[in-house]
């Protein structure tokens, strides 16, 4: 097996989803391949570090707005269209109007 | 990720009780909706658009979209599933206009060789996070994923750290699951690749 055949069959190896036959094939591999150890570890390391990190919180401000006024309580939408000269295109934005959550 | 409930023989998800609630007009059930998914389509609109204000106006809009359209969401794929669709199409929208108009899919900058075949051939640590402060890794590894061409980015944020599921994630962008495969494999390599800039071994304490 080659290291391009290898990394072929990474994310599927990483995923525990190949059959046994082909994983010993690709652990055979590993075990005369440096190059190809150290990429699986650190790939793997890789897919944890992100999924282990919260990179974006969602902004306190943002939260707040979306319940206060979240799309269930929109009351009114009012449509405006804009041309974009230069591409020639209309967009179409949304102004949305929602009832005042001191009025409940 | 929310218990599945058994009715009858038919097992459903509570997702799509709150949708045939927030369809009958309970205002509630769509709130829980929101709630339940906020944080998420904040982060996958945020790494997407690269720009904060535009992930904002995304959840936003994202969620006003759905509760227009919760009469054409057919329950036969996950309300998540369909709602990250909703939102992934707006941040494309958005980072298309902050492009001042030029065209971004999916597909953009796919067909490239990088991050085929690893280049980079240093190990690493056994824990090379802790070589940083948080801050200062939460910002190397948002440097790091932004580099990547929108295509690949989408696909490793919806597979590897929203946790969509292969097939999900192809149903969501609209690819094939090869299609989906192949960027993934791309996108986790040049990911790897470019954190070994900073997570190679021995690299603060010049031992090697």
């Amino acid at each position: 097996m080659t290291c391009t055949e290898f990394i072929a069959q990474l994310d599927d190896l990483l995923e525990e989803k190949v059959p046994p036959t082909l994983k010993a094939e690709l652990e055979e591999h590993l075990r005369g391949c440096e190059h190809c150890v150290i990429t699986m570890n650190t790939t793997r390391k890789t897919i944890e570090i992100y999924r282990s990190h919260e990179l974006y919180e969602l902004p306190e401000t943002l939260r707040v707005r979306l319940q206060k006024g979240h799309p269930g309580q929109v009351q009114e939408v009012l449509s405006f269209f804009y041309w974009h000269p230069d591409s020639n295109e209309v967009e179409r934005r949304d102004w949305q109007l929602f009832p005042n959550p001191g009025a409940k | 990720m929310p218990d599945i409930q058994t009715q009858g023989t038919e097992e459903v998800h509570p997702d799509v009780l709150l949708v045939n609630q927030a369809r009958e007009g309970d205002v509630q059930a769509f709130e829980k909706l929101v709630k339940q998914y906020d944080r998420q389509v904040f982060r996958i609109a945020q790494h997407i658009t690269q720009n904060r204000e535009d992930a904002e106006d995304v959840v936003q809009d994202a969620f006003l979209k759905a509760y227009e359209k919760l009469d054409q969401f057919q329950g036969n794929s996950k309300f998540y599933t369909w709602l990250v669709r909703i939102a992934v199409n707006e941040s494309l929208m958005r980072l298309r206009k902050r492009r001042t108009g030029k065209m971004v899919s999916i597909d953009e900058d796919v067909e490239t060789d990088e991050g085929s075949m690893p280049r980079d051939l240093a190990d690493w640590g056994p824990d090379p996070e802790m070589q940083y402060g948080q801050s200062e890794l939460a910002e190397i590894l948002r440097k790091t994923i932004q580099g990547l061409p929108p295509g690949f980015r989408t696909v490793f944020v919806l597979r590897d750290v929203e946790g969509l599921s292969t097939e999900e994630t192809a149903e969501t962008l609209g690819l094939s699951v090869p299609a989906v495969k192949s960027r993934l494999l791309r996108a986790r390599l040049q990911l790897r690749e470019r954190l070994s800039r900073y997570f190679r071994r021995n690299k603060r304490d010049g031992a090697k």
